[in-house]
């Protein structure tokens, strides 16, 4: 257990699907009020790790501290005692998520997928919840949209929606899920400036991204991933400058031919 | 020879029995579906195979042999049900295996990061099954619930042979009396109207629940 509350702390987190290892003793600690943003090839994990550390892709293998709770397992992984609904919803409490492919609830106003979980899980009045699902749709610049459904909605809005829908519930952190990668090029701008402001509001942010620009000015600390596995961590200056290892130069290589 | 007023008034009460045993039965079998598809879904062993084995045997046997079994086996059992109400049990547990199956897919085809949304925000399972699966299921599955009505209407006229004077019971009790296919051809155009009555309903509410886009 670790006594210095950091807002995530993997240690030794492993996941293996069947005989595929996909996550090799992992290391990971962020603190209150950073940035990471972690980077790295298809197939490296990044997104695997993410996932870990909402225990929606449980490990196998080490453990996981959200805000100095344990999440998924009690006493780590290995120990194979699963938490329960209750106790796994209480560790996640404190995590948002926003995921590639939005995942608004095609149903429900934008309003409503906001409000949602005001109302079902925090115990909000009708009115009360609608006055804060519109308060963070104004955050993200969306008021004027909060009645239409997610189908009437571009890419870059449905996912500020989502990012208004995680924030809504005042999370000590949130956990983006290549949030650009599913959208056109000329709305990727506009999901990133809300993801700016709210760095630049001290929200705590790990980030699974494919945009080295706003990796290189976002972040404060820069994850390179490879083979499951963490290859270098550092600020962003050293990792975009300096790059120590081979295979990280290589893939910065690779990544500057393909934005020109 | 043609028909009487009196004959087609016959035709006309085969309809409405048709129709009002088909209802009933459809409402029951829905009613059973939501808890047997969800049941399906189950991760638990000893919840999934009993809902397995109950869509297997409804889909498995045909729907006369099991009013045989409600109408007149079930009396040694002590099961004494009147002919409609065998009727409507009968159709009610037949439709319920076909109908679990269509749930069953709808809810597999809500997309795992919706629910995954869902948890991360503290929504718990069974919430999240009543605000986000069951609502989005409903729309995909509105389509082939009809459909498998209309299939319900249609296999209720076996229903004539535990004795109740559906339809197809009536235009043949006609048929003997008058020596001829004049009430078929019109039982088989009522079955069609109520089909495609069935139909449009579906059609109407399918268009009311659209969420656009598609």
């Amino acid at each position: 257990m670790p006594n210095i509350e950091h807002a995530i702390s993997a240690r030794k987190v492993t996941k293996a699907y069947g005989t595929k290892t996909v996550l090799r003793d992992v290391d990971l600690t962020v603190e209150e009020g950073e940035v990471v943003c972690i980077i790295g090839p298809s197939g490296s994990g990044k997104s695997t790790l993410l996932r870990a550390l909402a225990f929606l892709a449980p490990h196998n293998g080490g453990d996981i501290h959200i805000f100095g709770r344990e999440i998924g397992w009690n006493g780590g992984a290995e120990r194979k005692v699963k938490q329960t609904e209750k106790e796994l919803a209480e560790a996640r409490a404190p995590l948002g998520m926003v995921f590639q492919h939005f995942h608004l609830w095609p149903h429900m106003k934008a309003i409503d997928n906001v409000a949602l979980a005001l109302k079902l899980v925090h115990g909000k009045s009708a009115l009360e919840a609608e006055t804060i699902a519109f308060d963070a749709l104004k955050k993200v610049g969306l008021d004027e949209h909060a009645y239409k459904h997610p189908h009437q909605l571009s890419g870059g809005q449905k996912q500020r929606v989502a990012i208004a829908r995680a924030l809504a519930v005042s999370p000590k952190a949130i956990l983006f899920d290549e949030p650009t990668s599913a959208l056109d090029p000329e709305l990727v701008g506009e999901v990133l400036n809300v993801m700016r402001a709210l760095a630049d509001d001290g929200m705590t942010m790990v980030i699974v991204t494919h945009e080295m620009g706003f990796a290189a000015q976002a972040a404060n600390r820069v994850v390179f991933m490879d083979h499951g596995a963490i290859v270098e961590d550092g600020p962003p200056a050293d990792i975009f400058g300096n790059p120590k290892s081979e295979r990280l130069r290589q893939f910065l290589e690779t990544s500057r031919d393909r934005a020109i | 020879m043609s028909l009487t007023s009196a004959d087609l008034g016959l035709l006309a009460q085969g309809l409405g029995l048709t129709a009002w045993m088909t209802l009933w039965g459809t409402l029951l079998a829905l009613a059973l579906a939501v808890p047997l598809a969800l049941c399906l879904r189950s991760n638990r062993f000893w919840i999934n195979a009993p809902a397995r084995v109950y869509v297997e045997v409804m889909r498995g046997a045909p729907l006369v042999l099991l009013l045989f079994l409600l109408y007149y086996g079930g009396p040694q059992i002590g099961l004494r049900l009147s002919a409609p109400a065998a009727g409507i049990v009968g159709l009610g547990f037949f439709g319920a295996g076909a109908f679990a199956e269509i749930l069953r897919a709808g809810l597999n085809a809500v997309p795992t990061g919706d629910v995954e949304a869902a948890s991360m925000l503290g929504i718990n399972r069974i919430k999240c099954i009543v605000h986000i699966e069951i609502p989005q299921a409903a729309r995909t599955v509105i389509p082939p619930i009809f459909g498998q009505t209309i299939i319900l209407v249609k296999e209720s006229a076996v229903l004539s042979v535990i004795t109740i004077a559906e339809l197809t019971k009536a235009a043949s009790g006609l048929a003997t009396i008058t020596f001829s296919v004049q009430p078929f051809i019109v039982a088989a155009l009522l079955y069609w109207a109520l089909v495609e009555a069935i139909a449009q309903v579906g059609l109407a509410v399918e268009r009311h629940y659209q969420i656009g886009g598609h």
